[in-house]
């Protein structure tokens, strides 16, 4: 037996891992070409594993549930995350049951997804499932949704001969001795084909299977990003981890640390410098001039695809709660100036309903600055240019580190809080966390906290 | 598109291999039989190098190399603790609280990462160079080594650090071995992009039920390893991720210190190196080519999948010097769906000392050799009757011409004589004699040398009775009409017992190698045809061949390690679409299904 005290020593690496893995959660999970540096091999190496499923797939011409007249490869599937599930509409069994758990599956798609995945549900008894009978048969499953960011789920038919094609090219039906068995309509039971023809993974799953494992597979296979595609993964590696340690009192990430449990707000930077802007109109602005408040900064990006929209709202609801505290200011900076001009940021601002005498500036900077600023004095991650063939859409070019920085009176960094979150309920975690730290600094003394400096942070 | 420059090239291909080889692509062998080509499979894709373009027996036979540890007996300096501070995925709970009596030896450390790399898969002249994702072992001077190959001793446990510098997720599966949950290589226990995990391998033998004896019969010699993430593993292991290991023990060292098997004495029986020239690795593995050398894989197909080139050790149709003496060859099925049976081109009988993992109690004659994927087979040749300057062959003499399986039943293709001249024959390795080195003495093996003793799985150990179905079922591949669940264990035996399970091809026409991780199994009987098994599969295996709607009767033991582990068809693309099942071993067993007990992610 390995001596007690090597055990207890080995217990105690455990902790100060626990630690270090807190910190680990917090960087890109972007894997970077280790091999002597070779970018290009990666690359390529990526290239040529893109699965062919989409290159395979007949470009059919279907009839969506609103009568629309499209292509299936090119219109729905080519560059995009989809789920293809298979029914027909006098299904009793399977694709009732299949559309329930797809219901349930998209409205948790949203928070990591929105509209960059879809899903088509395609009739494999095309010749008696005629556009009428499809529009009608998904209107009683209820998919309109007026929320914009809801996926969209089409339902789809066309030349029956033509969609057992598709069946055949994605190996739903073998052309081997089972065929006979595949092409019955009633076998394609609750198999869902899950992909991202962008990224080329593709894995086929059990619509009735567990749902968090579902969605975890979904995640993984046609997340069009390292984030989205392992945050489950990293989540219960990490929940597996303070489990096995045994011991309650650990520091897990912030969003399962219960609010009780955290007495103080470390200390996790110095601003030095500082960062000069232009706000709305114009009107030069320099950090400094605010620097005796509590301040909140956040990247914001106006049409990003991603999670801007989050990160405003959160901001919003600072501004609802502190807004009229004379010791509160809010930055949202911008390097897009191009698109984010002090000019479009006055009309931004009124839209979202922020008054122009609100503590609360949207600042354009030039890139160069606001990337050295961002990282060396508020400790966030660099921007990311997006490869071309990863941007969701045309304005999708920069992949900012959005979370939420908050300052002291004393220029302190206290705090970097992950509001948008794949997972919503750590985004909230992340909101709520952040609200109670600013009330806790509103309320303290200007006297200079006697926090030492700590470098780990607990905070999401 | 501009194909003419391609077409240029193909042709001179050919005519560089018609001036080498003095004749065309085909009749080159030492047999009169036509060497069939393989066909491109499959009508979609019209971009592949045709086999008759890989010109034949041009470059030597790669070999695997052995990794060498950073540290023995201590922590290396490099890793900053065990399953501590930036391992992402820790380390198994076993490494820190095991018996003592598994330290019998000073551990060994190692680190390897799976990187993005080129290879040359196809023979130089062709000129081109494949893009392959590969394990490479990292030496303590920070060096990479290619093709890695782990010399394990059974006492010595190893300690590997594996970093995943991939963009995709990975597991890596120690196949044939005994381990700890956390480091099997299980499915769902994943090493994200850019992470690490410290996989412990304690090399200790189950103990013989009842006692504390280590159990010798079912000491491992063949190992191989190979990525496992669900969904993934299919094309992880086209790309490249596999690798092997050897594994020893008091017995098998000292049939080499004894001059029975092939080897140096003094050399070969001596770690951490094991260095041993006359006994290699040969792992078979079958690919499609696209004209810029890549390798082609098409994940539309969930039959299997069976490519048109022939690789020996990641090189097509390769050549390998032998002296005129005995080699041991340890073939390895690297296929994701091909079934091969291998012979010798001059028909020549030789010696099969093992099934899988683990040597038989004495060696059996053969002409031939049936594998699935996974399956090894561990093999004496004698080249010492063939004067310098023969060629003999190592062929397939099996046909398959889909994922399906080969043609056939399976006891068609599983006997140890070859009559007649096979009508489908495709050559994959030329053997070349060449005079014996007299300083080193033959191996003195034969037909009724003693290897490993065997212990049988008697009927009277069994305690519980499983059945596991395996078939198509809506598009894709079910066990008992149900699919691969990460959290929950579809049999929990009792940490001890012993099982009887039934393992049934209910699809129609496939085929589907099972392979069961932790433990190896003993078959009893195939109920289709009523059969007990032939000599070469009568002990341990772990990977069972299910050739179409047999139903195989299996005994095995769950020993040492608690669950949860995965079975599952090891046509890769049939266990990535749900073909995979858990067991979970624990302290009071189960009949029904029941959630995992631990989990690793």
């Amino acid at each position: 037996m390995p001596s007690y005290s090597n055990y207890v020593f080995k217990r105690f690496q455990v902790l100060l891992g626990l630690a270090a893995l807190a910190v680990a959660m917090q960087r890109p999970a972007k894997a970077e070409p280790k091999n002597d540096g070779d970018a290009e091999l990666q690359k390529e190496s990526m290239r040529l594993m893109r699965r062919s499923y989409g290159d395979k797939l007949p470009d059919i011409p279907v009839v969506d549930q609103h009568g629309n007249h499209i292509r299936l490869f090119s219109d729905l599937i080519k560059d995009k995350a989809v789920i293809l599930s298979f029914f027909y509409t006098d299904c009793k069994d399977a694709c009732p049951l299949t559309n329930s758990k797809l219901t349930q599956m998209r409205k948790e798609l949203k928070n990591s997804f929105g509209r960059s995945i879809q899903i088509l549900s395609i009739s494999v008894d095309a010749d008696s499932d005629t556009p009428e009978k499809v529009a009608r048969y998904a209107r009683m499953q209820a998919i309109e949704s007026s929320d914009p960011d809801m996926p969209e789920w089409k339902f789809l038919t066309g030349n029956a001969a033509e969609i057992l094609k598709v069946r055949e090219t994605i190996g739903l039906v073998s052309n081997d001795v089972t065929r006979s068995t595949d092409i019955k309509p009633s076998t394609h039971g609750n198999v869902l084909v899950v992909g991202n023809q962008a990224t080329g993974r593709w894995t086929l799953l059990s619509a009735i299977g567990p749902m968090e494992q579902n969605m975890e597979r979904i995640k993984r296979i046609a997340g069009w990003t390292q984030e989205v595609r392992y945050e489950d993964h990293r989540k219960s590696v990490m929940d597996a981890r303070v489990a096995s340690s045994g011991a309650a009192t650990l520091q897990a990430p912030a969003s399962v640390v219960a609010p009780s449990l955290k007495s103080e707000i470390p200390v996790l930077g110095k601003i030095s410098g500082d960062l000069q802007g232009s706000e709305r109109l114009g009107r030069g602005v320099l950090l400094s001039e605010v620097k005796s408040k509590v301040t909140v900064l956040s990247h914001l990006y106006t049409v990003c695809p991603h999670g801007s929209k989050a990160v405003i709202e959160a901001m919003r609801s600072l501004n609802d709660e502190f807004g009229t505290h004379p010791d509160f200011h809010q930055v949202s900076m911008s390097a897009s100036t191009e698109r984010d001009t002090p000019e479009y940021f006055r009309t931004y601002a009124e839209v979202i309903g922020v008054g122009a005498k609100a503590p609360w500036w949207f600042m354009t900077v030039e890139r160069a600055k606001l990337n050295v600023f961002t990282t060396q004095q508020l400790g966030l991650k660099p921007s990311l240019l997006i490869p071309e063939e990863e941007r969701l859409n045309v304005f999708d070019l920069y992949e900012n580190d959005l979370r939420l920085v908050l300052l002291d009176r004393q220029g302190q960094v206290r705090g970097r809080y992950q509001v948008f979150h794949p997972d919503s309920e750590v985004g909230a975690s992340a909101a709520e966390a952040l609200r109670r730290d600013v009330r806790q600094l509103l309320k303290e003394s200007e006297v200079a906290t006697q926090n030492t400096l700590k470098t780990a942070s607990i905070r999401p | 598109m501009n194909s003419s420059p391609n077409e240029v090239s193909r042709r001179s291909f050919i005519k560089t291999a018609s001036t080498i080889a003095g004749a065309s692509v085909f009749n080159i062998g030492s047999s009169s039989q036509a060497n069939v080509p393989l066909p491109i499979p499959g009508s979609n894709f019209k971009g592949a190098i045709e086999n008759t373009a890989v010109p034949r027996w041009q470059d030597e036979l790669p070999s695997y190399n052995h990794i060498t540890p950073l540290s023995t007996g201590s922590e290396p300096a490099q890793y900053g603790g065990v399953g501590v501070g930036k391992v992402f995925h820790g380390v198994a709970p076993e490494y820190f609280d095991h018996p003592a009596a598994w330290d019998r030896m000073p551990t060994q450390f190692f680190h390897m990462r799976a990187t993005a790399a080129y290879s040359e898969m196809l023979p130089k002249s062709m000129g081109l160079k494949t893009p392959v994702w590969a394990y490479e072992g990292v030496n303590a001077a920070g060096a990479g080594i290619r093709a890695p190959q782990f010399r394990f001793r059974i006492g010595q446990p190893a300690l590997v650090r594996f970093e995943n510098t991939l963009p995709e997720e990975l597991s890596v599966h120690m196949h044939g071995g005994h381990w700890p949950s956390h480091s099997d290589g299980h499915a769902s226990f994943l090493t994200l992009p850019g992470e690490k995990r410290d996989y412990y391998y304690p090399n200790v033998l189950p103990l013989i039920p009842g006692t504390n004896e280590p159990d010798i019969s079912e000491a491992p010699s063949t190992l191989w390893f190979h990525d496992h993430a669900a969904d993934m593993t299919a094309i992880h292991v086209n790309r490249g991720l596999a690798s092997n290991a050897k594994c020893f023990d008091d017995l098998e060292l000292n049939l080499i210190r004894e001059g029975i098997l092939p080897g140096i004495r003094g050399v070969s029986d001596t770690g951490p190196a094991y260095e041993n020239p006359y006994e290699m690795y040969l792992v078979i593995g079958d690919r499609v080519f696209t004209k810029e050398g890549a390798i082609w894989y098409d994940s539309n197909n969930h039959d299997g999948y069976i490519g048109n080139v022939e690789m020996v050790n990641g090189k097509a149709y390769p050549r390998l010097k032998v002296e005129a003496r005995k080699y041991r060859f340890r073939l390895l099925g690297g296929s994701s769906a091909r079934h091969r049976r291998y012979r010798l081109s001059n028909n020549a009988s030789f010696l099969r000392i093992g099934n899988d993992s683990v040597m038989f109690p004495q060696p059996q004659r053969t002409q031939a050799v049936l594998m699935s994927p996974g399956k090894r087979a561990d093999i004496i040749i004698d080249f010492s009757k063939y004067r310098p300057g023969t060629k003999i062959y190592l062929e397939n003499i099996l046909e398959q011409k889909g994922g399906r399986g080969p043609e056939g039943k399976l006891e068609d293709s599983d006997g140890t004589t070859v009559s007649g001249t096979p009508a489908f024959i495709h050559q994959l390795l030329m053997f070349e004699v060449v005079a014996a080195n007299p300083a080193n003495p033959d191996a003195s093996i034969t037909d009724t040398t003693a290897l490993r003793p065997h212990r049988k799985i008697l009927e009277s150990e069994v305690s519980a009775r499983r059945s596991f179905r395996f078939e198509r079922k809506n598009g894709h591949w079910a066990i008992n009409g149900g699919f691969y669940e990460k959290t929950l264990a579809n049999a929990c035996p009792t940490l001890g017992s012993t099982e009887e399970w039934t393992l049934t091809n209910g699809s129609g026409g496939w085929w589907h190698p099972i392979h069961i991780h932790l433990e190896n199994h003993q078959t009893v009987r195939n109920l289709r045809t009523g059969k007990t098994p032939l000599y070469h599969n009568s002990f341990n295996q772990d990977t069972q061949m299910l050739g179409p709607n047999d139903s195989v009767v299996i005994r095995m033991r769950f020993r040492t390690f608690k669950g949860p582990f995965v079975f599952h068809c090891h046509t890769n693309e049939h266990e990535d679409l749900e073909m995979m099942f858990q067991f979970d071993p624990r302290a009071v067993g189960s009949l029904t299904p029941q959630p995992v007990q631990q989990f690793f992610p």
